[in-house]
């Protein structure tokens, strides 16, 4: 996987070429603004690991000079900026994903990975746990290969759980995933799709209840994964 | 003098009003003129009555002299009598404060008013004299033009004091007369100028917390244009430094970030080479490493909560508490700590989200790093208060004054964290307008929000 690695810090660029390099990556480090936008217009890249406090010109002006010349290769911003409002503006300005320093070298390159998968149409429709199956084209569930028969709010209930098994999903959070914003939700609305759900799922401990928070999802006769 | 000034310093320094005190001000210094005015004019008028009545009574004298003093001498040697008493008619008050004694030198006759001092109490002495008896005389000698006969007149000093308090009061009863009405025009006039101060006043109270725009100058008044120049310059002043606190937090996240990144990445690498020797130290490396880290951001946390927040946003506490606990659940399992929660289904407050996550992040981040295992913690909220409790370990020593100084750890050093926690939890509270309360007792931790 040809990566194109944009980072003015020598110590940081270095590091990271080498930490990819050891990871099956194949990485071009420059460190500047002119020198990415150059290697773009010579070399095709898979992704592009751009930093955004750069000598020469900002990185947010790679970004739009990419995105500009219709290059669709995904971007991943690496920034040492933790303001919220830049990060929604690199996003919206074409960045496909973005961590913040310090990172951890093993989710760079998980997420690098993420990102050409997707780029590459790799990516898996379907979300499983255990037995349970979810396949967010088809949208087909199965359990036990079995398909069950879920309503669309039941459907993305089901999809938000299985996105992070195990991890537990505030109220609100599920509620966000599941009804649409302008929708009048009822307070008991949630609980009454998760019950539902339960029923269909035909064990109760697929769904735990977390009192006072949310839920989780988890297999059954099973803790926390 | 000095006591009245005294009397207005101290009223001036009782009254916190500056509308009052200019009121006080105008009105002490308008009866002190007054006063010296009257004074002045009451001395002026005793000088003038004074002057007046002595001129009388030189023409007085003068008169008698001619006219009475020869008569009389004849006719009291004609008809061998030593003195004539010239009886009060009693046809005025004023007959008796007037009174004359005309005597021969040698003492042979004498005419006198009924009533007037003798000789032996009021010897005769040429020109003006005082005598004091049981009221106050002024007394006039002259000697008749023969240098056979004197005369002494004297009239009574009340006489000329009613005449001298009546013209002091005339002069006194208007400037009294007018003072209500002088204080009234004052205190308008005073309003109207302060007019403009409260409408300054009025315009600071419904800024926003982030609204550093100037004051537009108006002709309000020199005053108020000179408050507004001020304002402005410090609202100037203020954006500037928020603007480089905020430079600054974003030059130090950059410069701090990036080298620790590149520590981090190069010691992971370290840490999957296959020589074996160093393992150990390597991750203790890294462990370090993550803790400076975890230093550095919460001293950018820090600076960044200290600096000004926007309370534009309003959000719902109720969510941001599930989504902390949610977000924290997994360390909660990890210690096998119980959770006692009520929560408000809803709870709205100022303030964006994101600050009352960090606020309720850190309280329960706490909890959950100090909490012996097993154990319970408890959260409460309501519409006007928040509780957290967690009990805490008995070998752990907290001074609860201590608790939001910087760094502060109390003796649980072996506990990670750098001391942060609570200190960014009050800054947050300062600026988000609660009340923050920390109680220890029987080994128990609890953070009382008081949410106004």
């Amino acid at each position: 996987m040809h990566i194109l690695l944009v980072e003015d810090d020598a110590m940081l660029g270095q590091a990271v070429a080498l930490g990819l390099n050891d990871r099956g990556f194949n990485v071009a480090w420059v460190q500047t603004g002119a020198a990415a936008i150059s290697a773009l217009q010579h070399h095709a890249y898979q992704a592009m690991i751009l930093d955004l406090g750069l000598p020469d010109l900002e990185g947010s002006r790679v970004l739009i000079n990419c995105r500009k010349r219709g290059l669709r290769l995904p971007i991943l911003i690496l920034t040492a900026r933790d303001n919220s409002h830049e990060i929604v503006q690199q996003l919206d300005n074409g960045a496909d994903d973005y961590l913040t320093k310090p990172f951890d070298l093993n989710e760079l390159g998980a997420r690098l990975r993420a990102l050409i998968r997707r780029q590459q149409g790799h990516t898996s429709a379907t979300l499983s746990l255990g037995e349970l199956q979810l396949n967010t084209e088809t949208r087909v569930v199965q359990l036990q290969q079995q398909p069950i028969s879920l309503s669309r709010r039941e459907f993305e209930l089901l999809k938000a759980l299985i996105l992070q098994p195990g991890r537990v999903h505030s109220r609100d959070q599920l509620e966000a995933s599941v009804f649409d914003q302008d929708t009048d939700i009822e307070s008991n609305a949630l609980e009454v799709h998760v019950s539902n759900l339960r029923k269909k799922l035909g064990n109760k401990e697929w769904i735990e209840t977390i009192r006072g928070i949310g839920y989780r999802l988890k297999q059954p006769g099973q803790g926390a994964q | 003098m000095r006591s009245f000034t005294d009397a207005l310093t101290s009223l001036l320094g009782k009254s916190t009003s500056i509308r009052r005190r200019i009121l006080i001000a105008v009105s002490a210094v308008y009866l002190l003129c007054s006063g010296i005015t009257v004074s002045w004019i009451y001395l002026e008028v005793r000088h003038e009555v004074d002057e007046l009545f002595d001129a009388e009574m030189i023409q007085q004298a003068k008169t008698l002299a001619v006219i009475v003093a020869e008569p009389a001498r004849l006719q009291l040697t004609t008809s061998k009598a030593q003195s004539l008493v010239v009886p009060s008619l009693q046809q005025h008050s004023y007959e008796d404060r007037i009174a004359y004694r005309i005597e021969a030198l040698d003492g042979s006759w004498q005419v006198l008013t009924e009533g007037v001092p003798d000789a032996a109490t009021v010897p005769f002495q040429m020109g003006f004299t005082t005598y004091q008896g049981e009221q106050l005389w002024h007394v006039f000698g002259m000697l008749t033009a023969d240098g056979q006969s004197r005369i002494l007149l004297l009239q009574e000093d009340e006489f000329r004091a009613e005449l001298r308090s009546d013209l002091a009061i005339d002069t006194i009863f208007p400037v009294l007369l007018l003072l209500p009405l002088m204080l009234w025009l004052g205190w308008l006039a005073i309003h109207r100028g302060f007019k403009s101060f409260a409408r300054l006043a009025q315009q600071l109270r419904l800024r926003s917390n982030n609204n550093y725009a100037p004051f537009p100058l108006a002709d309000e008044g020199e005053e108020v244009d000179l408050v507004k120049r001020s304002l402005n310059h410090y609202l100037a002043r203020i954006e500037q430094s928020f603007a480089r606190e905020k430079r600054f937090s974003a030059d130090a996240a950059h410069e701090l970030r990036t080298p620790l990144a590149a520590l981090k990445v190069r010691l992971q690498r370290l840490q999957e080479s296959p020589s074996g020797d160093l393992q150990q130290e390597i991750t203790e490396l890294l462990e370090s490493t993550n803790r400076i880290i975890n230093l550095v951001e919460s001293l950018l946390t820090l600076a960044k909560v200290e600096g000004q927040l926007e309370l534009t946003d309003t959000c719902d506490l109720a969510k941001v508490w599930r989504q902390v606990l949610a977000d924290n659940y997994a360390r909660i399992e990890a210690k096998q700590l119980h959770t006692e929660i009520h929560l408000e289904a809803s709870c709205k407050r100022a303030g964006a989200a994101s600050y009352w996550y960090l606020l309720c992040n850190n309280l329960l981040d706490n909890a959950i790093k100090y909490a012996p295992a097993q154990s319970s913690i408890q959260l409460t909220l309501e519409q006007h208060q928040m509780l957290l409790c967690n009990p805490v370990d008995s070998q752990h020593q907290l001074d609860i004054t201590r608790l939001t100084e910087r760094f502060y750890r109390g003796k649980q050093l072996h506990v990670q964290g750098a001391g942060l926690g609570l200190s960014i939890v009050a800054h947050l509270a300062t600026q988000l307008q609660v009340e923050p309360e920390f109680n220890y007792h029987d080994q128990r931790f609890c953070v009382q929000l008081y949410l106004r």
